[in-house]
């Protein structure tokens, strides 16, 4: 099997990501608006939110890879779900990092129970318990199958979460809603921008991870091969 | 007729079952022997769908058994290593039980019939958390004659009793024979298998060894390499 | 089939008393542990009320779900109805039903000495409140019984259950304090509506895929 990264796709999406990686940041310091009442510390939000958007397609990469899995039982379903999985929670971990930092400045304490950052905080929480299962669970096939079920509740669990804790918390709403469509140029495409880099980044790390799953279970099988 | 096709388990990534296929025909005593650790016990609970397999098929007279609703497994009855009771219920309620779950509704009388027929007292009426192995091991020959099945998957019948226990076992065999049904006997002990069995199958490493019919020798299939 | 399974669990319950007595003494002893932790004002104590009353109800569910996985475990039950012919959504049902009906005992039981010892007025309209009670109930059993289904294999599950289903019944658990609390504040239906609508949200979307995917967690 040759390695991911001498691959053709491999390299020339490494290549793509690290230079727009580049633009985007420059653009963030450099080309768009400084808001009058946050200041710098707005721009975080250029990473903050495509990293929720990343977060979120992760966790709907799992439930449809789940689904596959326990349809087709083909082993490399669970692969893209574990995959999934994994670089789902850590962009939750991103949004949960990034989100504080920037309420620190802005509104005097870096938490408050605002839905959408709860919702995140308990889906985190989710796959706490989702890696758990995976951890203590044989490697086998009924461990797959168990978590592609955790996958699946999980995600149809999450509108339900959302609404609860938008409701719950009504005084909270102190989550800035910008209208994407009514920002000026500088705004809209430099934040398109970001989505787009790090899409790209979970795309290719999710191939990565993938290639590694694959290999490992490729020589985990090997020890029983005679 | 049962019909086992190219059946896969592993266990992690440890291969329990490679490609194994099998057939039992209607009133065909087949032994299941093999070392520790082979996958016969395995094997029986794919069957009866307990334990999920990776790939092949199963079959009951053409319909599958894998695939399809439960009602596919009512002919089937499976004993397995452990008991299969509910602890706090008396010996009769836990045959009531599983004669409802079939789908039966037994008398009273009935299900003293069979406890009697296996040696056990009918009068009582205690949890069988008090029971010994080999009271357990006859509670679960009292589902054979509670249950119509047509296959019995037998996992270890011998664990437990006592010289009288065997005896009964072997009379009850011996009736199964003569009333034309299908057994899956699974053991470590070769001897005792092969007094009972019309024909005797080996399962190592998860592989199919050597069929005897009648005490002939036929491989069927790959030996497999010595290590 | 359903009502074989459903009342082999409450024959099982009735012989052994495990579930219920483990309930009600667990539920009991937070309850008392409440009662000495805080001692605020009638007023104050109205307010965190149905957020502790209905911890306490999901601690005691957790207990009830060990209990009925292990009862299974001990002499492999569990692989006997296995590999009966029972469909496993109609299994996914009956654990359900008994878990839902063990909540409730233990409620009934368990009420009364809440609003004793935390001095409690009781609320006006009851009939809603035993609505919305049954309501809860019946989702941290559909929760319950999916995710103990899950982790019954694994090792540590004693710690892993609780670990998966509190983050999962959240909405679930938010939904129910703030219609409790409406309740006991006398409020008119339409103000608490929205929770009552997202209780029976989470009580359809976990009923139905326990119900659908029970079978594919079931197998070893």
């Amino acid at each position: 099997m040759e390695s991911f990264h001498s691959r053709q796709s491999s390299k020339v999406t490494a290549g793509i990501l690290a230079v727009f990686w580049v633009v985007v940041l420059y653009l963030v310091l450099n080309e768009t608006r400084i808001d009058p009442d946050q200041q710098m510390a707005q721009k975080i939000f250029y990473y903050h939110v495509p990293s929720a958007w990343v977060a979120g397609l992760g966790y709907l990469v799992v439930m449809f890879a789940g689904v596959l899995y326990l349809t087709k039982k083909d082993e490399k379903w669970d692969h893209l779900g574990l995959a999934a999985a994994e670089l789902g929670t850590l962009f939750c971990a991103l949004v949960l990092i990034t989100g504080p930092i920037w309420a620190k400045p802005i509104w005097g304490a870096p938490w408050s129970w605002e839905p959408r950052l709860t919702t995140v905080l308990i889906m985190f929480l989710i796959y706490i318990g989702y890696f758990m299962v995976r951890n203590f669970g044989d490697e086998g096939e009924r461990t797959r199958r168990i978590s592609a079920v955790l996958g699946i509740a999980a995600f149809f669990n999450v509108p339900i979460i959302y609404v609860s804790v938008k409701f719950w918390a009504a005084d909270a709403q102190l989550h800035p809603q910008p209208a994407m469509s009514q920002q000026s140029p500088d705004v809209f495409w430099t934040f398109m921008l970001s989505l787009l880099v790090f899409t790209l980044l979970f795309v290719h790390l999710l191939r990565f991870r993938v290639h590694i799953l694959k290999l490992r279970s490729k020589v985990l099988g090997m020890r029983y091969d005679v | 007729m049962l019909s086992i096709q190219n059946i896969n388990k592993q266990f992690g990534h440890r291969p329990v079952l490679r490609d194994v296929s099998l057939e039992i025909r209607d009133g065909e005593l087949l032994g299941l022997v093999g070392p520790n650790g082979s996958g016969k016990s395995t094997l029986l609970r794919i069957v009866v769908r307990v334990v999920s397999c990776d790939g092949g098929s199963i079959s009951w007279n053409g319909n599958s058994i894998l695939n399809a609703g439960a009602d596919q497994r009512r002919p089937l009855l499976y004993l397995g290593h452990e008991p299969g009771f509910y602890p706090p219920l008396s010996a009769a309620e836990n045959l009531l039980l599983i004669a409802k779950l079939y789908g039966l509704e037994p008398s009273p009388a009935d299900v003293e019939k069979n406890l009697s027929e296996v040696g056990l007292d009918p009068a009582r009426s205690g949890p069988i958390r008090e029971f010994s192995r080999g009271m357990l091991q006859r509670l679960a020959l009292a589902k054979t004659l509670t249950i119509p099945w047509k296959l019995l998957l037998l996992d270890e019948p011998t664990t437990g009793l006592d010289k009288q226990g065997k005896s009964m076992l072997s009379q009850l065999i011996e009736t199964w024979r003569k009333d034309d049904r299908s057994l899956l006997l699974v053991s470590h002990d070769e001897e005792w298998l092969s007094s009972h069995c019309d024909r005797m199958v080996q399962l190592s490493n998860g592989r199919i060894q050597r069929s005897e019919v009648d005490g002939e020798k036929s491989v069927q299939t790959e030996l497999m390499e010595e290590a | 089939m359903l009502a074989v399974l459903v009342r082999k669990d409450l024959l099982i319950e009735f012989r052994s008393r495990e579930i219920l007595i483990s309930m009600i003494t667990f539920g009991a002893a937070i309850t008392l542990l409440y009662a000495f932790s805080f001692r605020p004002s009638p007023e104050s104590m109205l307010t965190f009320a149905p957020g502790l009353m209905w911890m306490v109800f999901l601690f005691v569910s957790v207990l009830a779900l060990h209990r009925s996985h292990s009862l299974e475990k001990e002499f492999d039950a569990f692989s006997m109805i296995l590999s009966a012919p029972v469909e496993r959504s109609v299994l996914f049902i009956s654990k359900y039903l008994s878990g839902f009906i063990f909540l409730v005992i233990a409620q009934m039981v368990l009420l009364p000495l809440f609003f004793l010892f935390l001095q409690l007025p009781l609320p006006a309209n009851l009939a809603q409140m035993v609505a919305v009670f049954l309501l809860v109930d019946l989702g941290i059993s559909a929760a319950g019984s999916l995710l103990s289904g899950i982790v019954m294999r694994v090792r540590v599950n004693e710690m892993l259950l609780p670990l998966i289903l509190f983050p999962m019944v959240t909405p679930l658990l938010i939904s129910a304090v703030k219609s409790t609390a409406s309740i006991m504040d006398s409020q008119p239906f339409n103000q608490w509506k929205l929770w009552f609508q997202l209780i029976v949200s989470f009580v359809i979307v976990f009923s139905l895929m326990g119900y659908l995917i029970y079978d594919y967690v079931s197998e070893e």
